[in-house]
This record gives C-alpha cells, structure tokens and sequence, in this order.
C-alpha cells in the first residue's frame, strides 16, 4: 500500500536505519546538491568534490546507527561530507584553503555593461579579501554565506562550536572590512 | 544581515561551481546490501557469530592484537566506508609486539608461485628470499625484496577493505592494476581479513611504517615497509 503522506525526516532516518535503501535515498536526496557545493568550495574541483559527496553519503549510510532520529540530518550529513572534502585536500597535499572562481555573469542580469563590469569589480575585490582571510575564517565565511547553512548548521558541519563560529564570523568579518576599507 | 553579510551572499551566488551530479543515484547502488545495525545494548561484550557488515569485509587493519576478533567486530559495526575501503579512527594503536617476523618456512624462490593454494605473484626480479606459511587458509606466501616486504594470501572476493587506521595515519587511495588500493602512512596496523572461508583472521603487519594493501582478483596483498608510495607502487605494479 503507498501512503500519499510525505514521510516525515525522522521516519525516513528510522526506515534507513533499518536498511531501506530506499528511504536513505530520499533521506539525502535534498542535501545532495549543498553538499556537492561544499564539496566543491573545498576541494575546487568536480570530480573530487563528487568523489568527496559521494563517499560521504556512503559513510553516512554506514554510521547511521550513530544518527539520532530526532536530531537535524542535513548538519550531520554535511560534517561528514566536508570531512571528507577536507581529508581529500589534505591528502592530495593542498592547503585548506577556498577554491573561489568568479563565473562570468551573464550579460543579461545587467542593465548595461558598465553595472555588469561595477558588479564584477565589487564582487572580485569581496572574493579576494575573503581569499586572504586565515584558513579556518574562509571555512566558515564559506559555510555561512556561500553554502548557505545557519550558524548552527555551521558549527556542526565544521566540527565547531557555537561560539567559535560567531567569533570567527565577527573575526572574518571586522577582518573583510578592513581589507576592503584599504583597497580602493 | 548586514550589508556585507549579503554581498557576501551575492559573491557566493556568483561563484563559478559546477551543477551538482545526480549522486543519490550514484551512491544507492553502492550501499551495502545492510547498514551497520544501531548500536543495542547488552549485557556483555560478547559479540554475536553473525556479525553486521562482515559481508563487506576483504580486511581491517586493525588496533588491536592478533587475538582482537571481539574488538574488531566491535569495531566493524562502527565503520564508515570510502568507495571500497572503510576506515575507522581509533585514538592509538598499540606498539606492534616484537621483531620477529613470523613469516613461515623459508622456501627456494623459484618454488614461491606455486608453495600455495594459490598462485602467487612475483616481482620479475629482486627477491631475496621467499616463505610460505600456512597458519591462513589457502597458505600465505611472503617475498622480501630490498627492505620491503610481500605478503599474498586468498581473501574474499568482495571488493572491499576495511581498514583501521590510527589518528595521525594517512590515508592515501590509490590504485594497483586498476583495482582501488589503500596506502596508510604514519602508524603501524594489524591486518584482520576475511580468509578463503568468509572467517575473520588476523594478520601482524611485520614492519612498522607505510602498507599497501590492495585486492587482485582473489588474492589480498600487502607491501610493507615502503619509504615512500611510489617505492610500493613500482613494486606492486611488477607483480606478475
């Protein structure tokens, strides 16, 4: 019998507890897509950040016994894949910093040629002052405001606590404007 | 959010990343046929015979001594897995016991392919001496060339390791023959393995530093003793 009811996401960890497949599939599904996208910010390549989301999400199929059904899944799932994002950089010898790379903004999101070069300029005078933020502040500068996770989502993801990641944003964030207030 | 903060969201918009590959589709076909079951509590730590994710295990390096099959269960329903491999943390290892190798009886080169049940592979030249032992089903063959050492016994066929590893380890995957491979740096292991029998065994890595474990067809091999990971890749990649 199908039920025409959405499970809900703690029914889904139970059921994939259990060894349904099916319902880890569906569990993960919505965070895939973030997930790649930290992957990516860390290891600045696709195929190592497919690599990195994909063995997260077996590694987490494998230690879901140690998920709390009640818990936030998308934060656990997250601090898995950005661990391995992590390892992967470290191992292939990188340091941990940022892969940032300005797309080329189409012309249409632009009134006119001159918006779409200001636009361009402010964004890439942001990205290189987050570039030259310390190693730990770009994680968490990324994590909030490029992957989109709330402070909480932050700490748990990059294995923080709470407190270190409001004052590393405050940190990053005084440190930005500095760097932005000196470069004209 | 302040102004920055939303330029800040602007700029991630804005960055050049790759749409995301379908990989809920990818892993499902990946995962083990079951999970590690959840953690149930008993009242001793004996474990049960049918053990959670055994099915998948090729070999575990492992923490613990040779005698450590509880442990390692323990253990195994606490892995996470990469693609093949699976690997679990744990805070130390224990100092590997010794120096004596225990590699079997010493047997003539030429005899080494064919002193076991199986074939062994061979480096096309460089050993120094061969050896065969028999305290693993199907025998196990062990070849020393310069400072490194061979071990070759029969394993499963699943195409999986386990493998536990120290914090401070490193973990490098790599690949032997096209088949996924593991290089660990920085600690000395146990190996635990399924044998020809599907049972948990144990194996001591013989020397301490850097193993390469990998699979080749039937059989587990392991190179110790490498300084470097090329040092063992040439080296495995002779085998013939």
């Amino acid at each position: 019998m199908v039920s025409s009811r959405q499970p809900t996401e703690s029914g889904l960890v139970e059921a994939a507890q259990s060894g349904d497949k099916d319902a880890f599939a569906a569990l993960v599904a919505p965070h895939a897509p973030v997930a790649f996208r930290a992957a990516y910010l860390i290891t600045g390549s696709a195929a190592d950040a497919q690599d990195a989301a994909q063995e997260g999400l077996v590694k987490a199929w494998l230690a879901l016994h140690r998920f709390r059904a009640d818990a936030p899944f998308r934060p656990w799932l997250l601090q898995i894949v950005v661990n391995e994002a992590r390892n992967r950089r470290r191992s292939a010898g990188r340091q941990e910093r940022l892969a940032l790379r300005l797309a080329l903004a189409p012309e249409e999101t632009a009134p006119a040629a001159e918006g779409v070069a200001l636009v361009g300029e402010r964004r890439a005078r942001l990205m290189a002052a987050v570039e030259s933020l310390r190693e730990d502040d770009q994680l968490v500068i990324a994590a909030r405001y490029f992957v989109g996770l709330s402070e909480a989502e932050t700490a748990a993801a990059l294995s923080l606590r709470p407190g270190t990641v409001k004052s590393r944003l405050s940190r990053a964030l005084a440190r930005l404007r500095e760097v932005l207030g000196e470069t004209p | 959010m302040n102004e920055l903060e939303q330029q800040l969201v602007d700029l991630g918009s804005a960055l050049e990343i790759p749409d995301a590959p379908d990989l809920v589709a990818a892993v499902r076909d990946r995962l083990p046929s079951r999970p590690a079951r959840r953690r149930v509590r008993r009242p001793a730590p004996r474990v049960r015979r049918r053990t959670v994710v055994l099915g998948i295990a090729l070999a575990v390096l492992l923490a613990g001594t040779a005698a450590a099959i509880p442990p390692v269960r323990h253990a195994i329903e606490r892995v996470f897995g990469i693609n093949g491999a699976v690997v679990e943390r744990v805070p130390a290892l224990p100092a590997t016991s010794g120096t004596t190798l225990h590699l079997g009886r010493r047997i003539p080169v030429s005899d080494a392919r064919h002193a076991a049940s199986f074939t062994a592979l061979l480096p096309p030249s460089g050993i120094s001496a061969a050896y065969v032992a028999n305290d693993v089903a199907g025998g196990r063959i062990s070849l020393t060339s310069g400072r490194l050492l061979v071990i070759e016994f029969r394993g499963t066929s699943q195409p999986f390791i386990l493998k536990m590893i120290a914090v401070g380890t490193r973990v490098v995957r790599t690949r032997v023959g096209g088949q996924p491979a593991a290089y660990l740096e920085g600690a000395p292991h146990d190996v635990v393995f399924l044998d020809a029998n599907g049972q948990p065994s144990t194996d001591k890595v013989r020397l301490a530093g850097n193993v390469l474990l990998w699979q080749r067809g039937p059989l587990t091999l392991r190179i110790e003793g490498a300084r470097s990971l090329s040092d063992a890749l040439a080296l495995a990649r002779s085998l013939r």
